[in-house]
């Protein structure tokens, strides 16, 4: 689903790679390793927002070296959430959907029905947080890539959001790669679900 | 402290409101209402509204654009580019009309050649005052723009991008609603600089007469007695467009940045 070859980005100083990764249709990678190790800047190649110095992006078995962002079909959720703070929580969850698009059972799934009428800016970093998984997840992703989204949770909003990624991660079954560095995340009862663990130090990557 | 800055304050609005107070109770409502009906004054003050909104509606889409292409540094050199857009703001108006007078006067470069090949008079033309004004005014779009421009997270829009939406739907859905409180503060005071504009005015478009360059004719003429009543109502039309723009400018400030 998602096959990285020889993968080379710079990022003002910073020079992540060469990085070489595959990952199956339906697998649940956890992607870890410090701050700064370029986990981030990873995400931010595969979904095509950073030049590729050298080496591939191959999506579904196409090289997306010159697909645009807004035809690679990756839903992201950055740690800043991105939330449009102009729209209501409905605009938001149904911006990549069609007028008639009902957004009531995504919003139920996610545990934001109630807050389908509030405005994003008003809401908790918890409910931004699930409004956001739910805006990626209404388009029905194959591959769903996190960038640390819980991270500035509490441990109860925390543990919330995760059962519930866990939950539409078995009901969907789309490839998601979960970027984290929460050692706790990471040795905790999420881990379990992972089907594989890759960690990133200073640009490169290894299994673990 | 907060006492003298008070006075401070108090000092610079009773320098600033004195001579407009002065204006507006110089002139007896009597004297207002001639002018009001006086064919000229209504002329030259419905040239400065139209040329002025024309000139705001120009200077937000061209300033508009420079001030996104400034913020999402599509440019290279864009310190020199914000120091050139601040020259308007600086120069001496007149200055301003000459300088135009050179490129698009008759007879001259540009002039000789729209009025030659299209037959439009820049100089000396309604075109003209509106040029002037959008010189003179743009650069508050320009600044407004940059900072709404920049204000909105880059994040946000990308994760439009990986929404589906191609550029123009990003730009018109997220860039643009999110920047535009600011953009919009920054047209009610293009707007407002360009009804005010007499130094390039006078120089590059004497004709037709806006208000401003009526209001001097008459005083250079006739006297301060001749130029009180149409400068009050000048002041009392502008007064009420301004406050008008505001209040249709109101609103809470949207949240721009959801980042924590």
């Amino acid at each position: 689903m998602i096959r990285l070859e020889g993968l080379r980005v710079t990022a003002g100083e910073f020079h992540l790679g060469p990085v070489d990764l595959e990952v199956a249709a339906g697998e649940h990678i956890l992607l870890t390793g410090p701050s700064g190790a370029g986990k981030s800047l990873l995400l931010e190649t595969i979904v095509g927002l950073r030049r590729v110095d050298t080496g591939r992006v191959i999506l579904r078995e196409v090289d997306v070296a010159k697909v645009p962002t807004h035809e690679r079909r990756c839903a992201w959720v950055p740690q800043s959430l991105g939330l449009f703070g102009h729209l209501g929580v409905r605009d938001n969850v149904t911006y990549a959907r069609e007028k008639t698009f009902d957004p009531t059972a995504i919003a139920a799934a996610c545990g934001i029905e109630h807050l389908l009428g509030r405005r994003t800016p008003t809401l908790s970093r918890g409910e931004q947080s699930r409004v956001a998984l739910a805006r990626a997840l209404a388009t029905e992703p194959d591959i769903l890539l996190l960038d640390e989204p819980f991270a500035s949770l509490d441990d109860a909003s925390r543990a919330a959001a995760l059962t519930l990624l866990e939950a539409q991660y078995h009901a969907r079954r789309f490839t998601l790669i979960h970027v984290t560095h929460d050692e706790r995340l990471v040795g905790g009862a999420f881990a379990g679900v992972a089907t594989r663990r890759v960690s990133m130090a200073a640009g490169l990557t290894g299994s673990a | 402290m907060n006492r003298l800055f008070l006075l401070l304050a108090a000092t610079l609005a009773l320098l600033t409101l004195t001579p407009l107070a002065a204006l507006l109770f110089g002139a007896s409502p009597a004297d207002v209402l001639s002018a009001a009906t006086d064919a000229d004054v209504v002329l030259a003050v419905a040239t400065s509204l139209a040329c002025a909104a024309i000139a705001t509606m120009l200077a937000l889409v061209l300033g508009g654009a420079a001030g996104y292409v400034l913020a999402r540094r599509l440019v290279r050199g864009r310190g020199a580019i914000e120091a050139l857009l601040d020259l308007p703001v600086v120069v001496p108006h007149p200055i301003i009309g000459i300088g135009l007078l050179l490129v698009l006067a008759r007879g001259r470069l540009l002039g000789a050649a729209l009025e030659g090949r299209f037959g439009v008079a820049i100089a000396s033309a309604a075109p003209g005052i509106v040029l002037c004004m959008l010189v003179v005014s743009a650069p508050f779009v320009v600044k407004a723009a940059l900072e709404g421009f920049r204000a909105v997270p880059m994040s946000t829009v990308n994760v439009a991008a990986t929404l589906g939406a191609p550029p123009w739907r990003r730009f018109l859905t997220i860039e643009l609603p999110l920047a535009w409180p600011q953009i919009r503060a920054g047209a009610v005071l293009a707007w407002a600089r360009a009804v005010s504009e007499f130094g390039s005015v006078v120089v590059f478009a004497y004709y037709p007469r806006t208000a401003p360059v009526l209001i001097w004719d008459r005083f250079s003429s006739h006297g301060m007695g001749a130029a009180l009543a149409p400068a009050s109502l000048l002041m009392l039309t502008c007064l009420a467009v301004f406050l008008a723009l505001r209040w249709l400018a109101r609103g809470e400030p949207r949240v721009q940045e959801l980042e924590r």
